[in-house]
């Protein structure tokens, strides 16, 4: 397993053609995943659910790398639901100490981020995480805000209806501070109000483990884009999926 | 750029093609067996009468029915005749699925709301069994449930028809909805009769629902060649069921495959973030 959320491994003469290939047709500027099968993964290999989580991670690392070669520039991740708080408490302890131990990884490869250009934002309703992995995640933030050349949004803990929720809400605090008639609240005052309104759409959303639901994710960014479902666990998806 | 560049820009962009016309042929190809509906030659009896029994049938094998399906085309919908829309309603009916809302992006099928009506009455009409008649009540409730009033009207309640209600919708039931939703919270904020803090998802659901009162559809069925739900009720498709037509029916779904669908839908198992 590799410890590093900038990875280069070598590439085979195979994947390296099928890359050029696609590259030579229009490329997804911004694609989403939802990672979906650690938890069946540990249990057909008879292991830890903390090891399937893992191997999870390492999947994503290994992913970024294939749509930073394909020249995807955003990539958005399902990481953590709010509705996955509903999980024992155990394993929503191991799920937040596996975080502080990647967001405190990517802190100590601030130098690869900024050379890479990556930037990093985490999306959903912070206020959910514990002050110690909340202060981790603002510094993350914080210190790759100023890159441009990629980007990785992680959405932790998320819900669309949250997020849609938290707009209205805005556009309600706003109507009663006077700095905004509700007759000029349409589409784009909702969307200007989204925690993802830095973002343009995701032109493609990929959810692994052959479930075909969006699972309360980016339920109003993706509500035009190409939907993919694929039957294949997270930590098994393969380069070969992402090309198909 | 050197020779040996641009020779391998432009096998790589031959490769491309090749690939693309590859995946063309297949396509064409596949499209234009799936015109020949085999099973149709041996087909005797009256299209509806046979339709609604062959699904009544079916229905009693499966272990959970959607309460509320919706059919989503996401290409041009006017490739498809009428005929097959009504369908994919008399199954339904037959699936006793309470509510099917059809959906393409431009209303196209909503604008056709009257003709699909009169020809729905027509086959029900000619059919024999009583019973298959009062299964299958076919509404065109977007009067109630689409008006500009419709604040003012109380919500529209599908309890009192026992058999199948069919909803016409396009895109401004969706993220519009929405959008109309966040103004009446506005509004009543501003009222001073509802405080900004006090708003969370219960709350917005609530005034979405007084715009679209519907249950959030179990199942979708998405019909054409974009794997895309073309802004289908963002705000209603959290946990919902989303199955795509097979690629080769992208003109018109069978009844095979909308019975594997449901089959399908039947099985699934919902964790809900546990």
């Amino acid at each position: 397993m590799t410890d590093t959320w900038i990875r280069q491994d070598e590439r085979t003469w195979l994947q390296k053609l099928a890359c050029a290939v696609i590259k030579q047709g229009p490329v997804p500027r911004h694609v989403a995943f939802i990672m979906d099968g650690n938890r069946r993964f540990a249990t057909s290999r008879h292991i830890d659910r903390a090891q399937g989580h893992l191997m999870g991670f390492d999947k994503l690392t290994e992913t970024l790398e294939w749509c930073l070669d394909l020249g995807i520039r955003e990539v958005t991740v399902y990481a953590f639901s709010i509705e996955n708080f509903k999980r024992s408490a155990e394993e929503v302890d191991c799920l937040m100490e596996l975080a502080k131990k990647k967001f405190a990884l990517l802190l100590a490869e601030k130098d690869k981020l900024m050379h890479h250009g990556v930037c990093v934002r985490i999306i959903g309703n912070s206020s959910l995480l514990s002050p110690e992995l909340q202060q981790l995640v603002s510094d993350v933030v914080i210190a790759t805000a100023g890159n441009r050349k990629s980007i990785l949004n992680v959405c932790m803990p998320y819900t669309s209806r949250d997020e849609i929720t938290h707009a209205v809400r805005q556009l309600a605090t706003e109507t009663a501070a006077g700095v905004i008639n509700p007759s000029e609240i349409d589409e784009n005052a909702i969307s200007s109000r989204l925690h993802t309104h830095l973002s343009p759409d995701p032109e493609l959303l990929i959810r692994t483990s052959g479930e075909c639901r969006l699972s309360d994710f980016l339920l109003w960014q993706t509500s035009n884009s190409v939907l993919s479902f694929v039957r294949v666990l997270w930590p098994d998806f393969s380069i070969w999926h992402l090309l198909a | 750029m050197g020779l040996s560049a641009s020779l391998r820009h432009v096998a790589l962009r031959c490769m491309w093609n090749f690939l693309h016309g590859l995946i063309t042929f297949y396509s064409i190809t596949a499209s234009l067996l799936a015109r020949f509906n085999f099973a149709k030659l041996f087909d005797h009896l009256p299209g509806y009468h046979r339709d609604f029994g062959r699904a009544q049938s079916d229905a009693k094998i499966l272990a959970r029915i959607p309460s509320h399906l919706g059919l989503v085309w996401s290409g041009d919908p006017s490739r498809h005749g009428l005929e097959n829309l009504l369908e994919l309603i008399t199954w339904s009916a037959g699936f006793n699925v309470p509510v099917v809302s059809v959906y393409d992006r431009h209303g196209f099928w909503r604008s056709k709301k009257e003709e699909i009506r009169l020809m729905m009455e027509k086959r029900t009409s000619s059919c024999a069994t009583s019973s298959a008649k009062s299964c299958l009540q076919i509404v065109s409730s977007n009067e109630k449930l689409l008006s500009a009033e419709v604040d003012h009207v109380e919500p529209y309640d599908f309890t009192v028809y026992s058999g199948t209600s069919v909803i016409f919708l396009s895109e401004i039931d969706g993220k519009h909805c929405i959008a109309e939703a966040a103004r009446d919270v506005c509004l009543e904020v501003r009222a001073g009769t509802l405080s900004d803090v006090t708003i969370n998802e219960g709350v917005l659901d609530h005034f979405i629902r007084r715009k679209r009162n519907f249950l959030d559809p179990d199942l979708v069925i998405k019909i054409g060649k974009l794997d895309s739900l073309s802004g289908y009720l963002p705000w209603h498709v959290r946990l919902t069921s989303i199955i795509f037509s097979p690629a080769r029916e992208e003109r018109c779904l069978s009844y095979q495959s909308f019975k594997d669908a449901l089959a399908q839908f039947s099985r699934v198992e919902q964790r809900v973030g546990r």
